[in-house]
């Protein structure tokens, strides 16, 4: 008896030590979540509350009270429509991170996405069906573009992109909210009444309506799925895809190979700037209906957040976009008892400082595969 | 009898690897001791166990008949314990005496460092062993062969009896291996004991008493020198017969394929490492090209694999210049390459065996299908090169990273013969590489040549140059000294040309 159950002891660990890879791949966010909501809760603890009760409204506020209330999506829909718009900088942070580019550019992408499609939502008076895909593919080159910018500096002028997409991100943001915004493309110019800051409300037909009354739910959620599944093919599927991964992960013998890594760069970025762009128009053509006075809205710099956690890959980042989009949209439920929504923020950073150092948890996971052999013989025999 | 080291039933196990397997050896006073096997044998794992880097999972260890129990790098100098590493462990911005005495410097006046002292305590150690070198001199000025005497007379210094020497002759000409080997000689004589790890078994011969072969972390067998010859210990450590030899068919070469003409070739910092070479590489030959490290030859391969731009010079090709300096215009102009740095250069080691099998060639027809991978096409393609090339474990799925050096350097031998290019570029083909990978390395470079292939092989190992190559070119401080065909070519001779101690007058080598 007690042999067969070594022996199946012996067999579990057999496996992990062959699986051990893969499955802390998935393990180690699921781990880093759960350990930062512990830490989140001591934090809710210090301030007096009960962390029991401000989970527990929490996870109503994220998906509903009931299970019909659930189902009905009212309440899910705000953190799913949040998730789509973070699924799409995301993937943008993903794409670049594959070809080996760290898109810190994510925000200003974004910016200039959602600028682009506030000024052609105006301008177009299209059927949805023309007008809205034409915006994206606008907003798409121009914001892929942006990015490609990035990509190009660092093959002509050896400038890291982490540094230059900073950069990017004020310029754009400076340039979109202190001069666009209200200069050239505020809402006085057109309707000198008008009491909001900001740009001029797009047309009716250029608007993402909400899916079902009582939501904001729109179809940003089928924008980014369809973004999520194209993404998964381009790197996993296609010539461009096998050309960024070998890029990422050995730009040398990439370039010894033949492989034209400048191009595979560029192309990678454009493709990252693109979506952040895109991210941006669903939240103006969803969301905000114009660009605001002041928006500054922090999605391009959260998607860095949804890719680390996400494992840099196109599915694990929507897994981890949805889940943190719930999950701000559920913070704000908190506050009934006095606990500020930015809670979820911690939650979420501290799980990205521990999916940042995850050697520290996959040591731990792997300490449990590590079969003590026979230990030398530690006796003192008087010798030395 | 009192040995200098025993090792009883030594084992090691890491994580999946039984790197030692049982090994007990008996190593006596005063001999020279020599351990040989492939890479990943376990030699190196064994050394660390002696030098107290790693603790056994099973096992004991005697130093002068003493058990020892518990042992670290520090209880193993205090026993009398240096290890000369292969990659050196010198500051090079000091001189020779201050790195010798680092860590045991003499002081005076409470405070103040004697170097006076140590430049002649230096020197009498120097002159005790009749190891000569200049104390005052700086360390990064000097030749290889005069670093690690330097090294040696660090272990010395520190009082050591038993030298362990981690592939000493890997980084030295014909000439300072020789010199190693006369000090050797000297520390025997003074009753030192010394473990000389290697791989090459010409020289193993020459200055070992006695040869242990590892295969596997197991001991295959422990020959006098005088009983045993290489053809015994290259089976012993490859587990069959090995050809030390490959024959190469009788051909006349044909008309040239690449042509190089007053190449010259900047370095990093701006100055020239190539200064106006010309060489002519014709069909149904292979080229040698001779020297030491550093004298030009990194920056030759990289211009000829299109990673470095020329600074004046052609490179044709076919009779065709190239016009473009991009690896791509060289691939397409019938350039195939294998790499020195097989990790860094030849492969992307998080990819699988079958997407490193086509790496580059992913835009050609047979791979693609419109923008997608053509998969059906890979797999057949890749499974068939695993057989044909005997890649182990036989299969294409597995990931590069996990096979052995010699695995994965089939996997760019593979690949890159597959291409059908003129002309063959093998930058150090077998660096790292045990006897049996070896052997197939250089088997498949004279097939190609054989059939027609024009072959540039540069290489550090003299004795690769001499076996494969028609012609061998010396490269010296960025120069071609002197051009030899295989019947002229002696080790004396290209030994000389190497350290630039004689050149033939400039002529034009074709």
């Amino acid at each position: 008896m007690k042999n067969l159950a070594f022996d199946n002891i012996n067999k579990i660990l057999n496996w992990w030590n062959a699986k051990k890879e893969d499955i802390s791949t998935f393990l180690v966010p699921i781990i880093s979540i759960i350990i930062a909501f512990f830490v989140a809760a001591i934090m809710i603890k210090m301030t007096g509350k009960s962390p029991i009760a401000a989970y527990k409204l929490l996870f109503q506020g994220a998906l509903g009270s009931s299970l019909k209330e659930f189902l009905s999506l009212k309440q899910a829909g705000e953190g799913i429509l949040k998730g789509a718009i973070l699924t799409l900088t995301g993937l943008s942070v993903t794409v670049a991170f594959k070809a080996g580019l760290f898109n810190i550019g994510a925000e200003g992408q974004f910016i200039v996405g959602a600028i682009v499609a506030a000024y052609f939502g105006f301008k177009f008076n299209l059927p949805p069906l023309i007008g809205i895909p034409l915006i994206l593919i606008i907003v798409g080159i121009t914001s892929g573009l942006y990015g490609a910018f990035a990509a190009w500096l660092k093959i002509k002028r050896g400038v890291h992109e982490v540094i230059t997409t900073i950069m990017l991100n004020w310029i754009a943001i400076h340039l979109v909210e202190n001069w666009i915004v209200v200069g050239p493309f505020n809402i006085l110019r057109y309707n000198p009444q008008a009491v909001l800051a900001g740009t001029p409300y797009i047309s009716d037909s250029s608007r993402l309506k909400p899916l079902f009354s009582g939501t904001r739910l729109n179809s940003s959620i089928f924008i980014a799925i369809i973004a999520v599944i194209i993404i998964y093919i381009i790197i996993n599927k296609t010539i461009l895809g096998y050309e960024i991964k070998a890029t990422g992960l050995n730009i040398i013998a990439a370039k010894y190979a033949g492989i034209n890594t400048a191009k595979t760069m560029i192309v990678s970025m454009f493709i990252a700037g693109a979506l952040s762009g895109i991210s941006g128009a669903c939240m103006i053509l969803g969301t905000e209906g114009r660009y605001p006075g002041v928006f500054r809205p922090g999605y391009g710099f959260d998607g860095i957040t949804m890719s680390l956690i996400g494992n840099t890959t196109p599915v694990g980042t929507f897994v981890a976009a949805i889940f943190f989009g719930l999950l701000r949209a559920g913070a704000t439920g908190m506050q009934l008892i006095g606990i500020h929504k930015t809670f979820a923020d911690i939650i979420q950073g501290v799980a990205t400082i521990f999916v940042a150092g995850q050697a520290g948890i996959k040591y731990l996971l792997f300490l449990i595969g590590e079969k003590r052999v026979v230990k030398p013989r530690e006796a003192h025999d008087g010798s030395y | 009898m009192e040995y200098a080291i025993e090792l009883k039933n030594i084992t090691k196990i890491f994580p999946g690897v039984l790197a030692n397997d049982n090994i007990s050896l008996k190593i006596k006073k005063g001999e020279v001791f020599a351990i040989v096997g492939e890479n990943g044998a376990g030699k190196t794992t064994l050394m660390n166990i002696i030098y107290g880097l790693y603790t056994p999972n099973s096992g004991e260890i005697y130093i002068n008949g003493k058990r020892i129990l518990h042992n670290t790098p520090k209880k193993a100098i205090e026993l009398g314990i240096g290890m000369v590493h292969q990659h050196f462990m010198l500051v090079p911005i000091f001189s020779v005496y201050e790195n010798i005495i680092l860590g045991k410097e003499f002081i005076k006046n409470g405070m103040i460092l004697d170097r006076k002292k140590g430049i002649e305590e230096v020197k009498k150690i120097s002159d005790q062993y009749g190891l000569k070198v200049d104390p005052k001199e700086i360390v990064g000025n000097l030749p290889v062969g005069i670093q690690q005497r330097v090294e040696i007379l660090k272990v010395l210094f520190r009082g050591a009896e038993i030298l362990i020497l981690d592939e000493p002759t890997a980084v030295l000409t014909p000439q300072e291996t020789k010199e190693l080997f006369e000090t050797i000689n000297a520390l025997k004589k003074d009753n030192k004991t010394i473990l000389f790890i290697s791989h090459k078994l010409k020289e193993v011969l020459e200055i070992a008493d006695r040869i242990c072969v590892l295969k596997n972390g197991k001991v295959m067998g422990i020959k006098n020198k005088q009983e045993t010859n290489e053809r015994e210990l290259a089976r012993l450590m490859v587990g069959r017969d090995v050809v030390l030899e490959i024959p190469k068919k009788e051909k006349e070469p044909g008309e040239p394929i690449l042509e190089v003409k007053d190449l010259v070739i900047m370095s990093d910092k701006g100055i020239p490492a190539i200064k106006g070479i010309n060489f002519k590489l014709r069909k149904y030959e292979i080229l040698g090209i001779a020297g030491v490290e550093g004298n030009g030859q990194k920056e030759l391969v990289e211009a000829l694999n299109g990673l470095r731009p020329i600074y004046s010079g052609k490179i044709l090709i076919n009779g065709k210049e190239i016009s473009n300096f991009d690896p791509w215009f060289f691939r397409k102009n019938g350039f195939a390459y294998i790499p020195e740095d097989r990790r860094v250069r030849g492969l992307v080691l998080p990819f699988s065996v079958s997407y490193n099998l086509f790496l580059g060639r992913q835009r050609e027809k047979n791979f693609k299908k419109g923008n997608f991978l053509n998969s059906g096409y890979i797999k057949v393609f890749s499974s068939n090169k695993v057989e044909e090339y005997d890649i182990r474990p036989r299969n294409p799925n597995l990931k590069v990273d996990d096979l052995s050096g010699g695995n994965q350097q089939k996997v760019i031998v593979a690949r890159e013969v597959s291409y059908d290019p003129d002309v063959l570029v093998a930058s150090q083909p077998t660096r790292g590489l045990d006897v049996g990978a070896m052997e197939f390395v250089h088997k498949k470079l004279v097939e190609q040549r054989d059939s027609g292939k024009a072959v540039l092989l540069i290489s550090l190992e003299l004795e690769e140059i001499m076996m494969l190559s028609d012609r061998i070119a010396v490269l010296f401080n960025g120069e071609i000294v002197g051009e030899l065909s295989q019947e002229e070519a002696t080790e004396e001779e290209l030994g000389l040309l190497m350290l630039g101690l004689k050149r033939y007058d400039k002529k034009e080598v074709s």
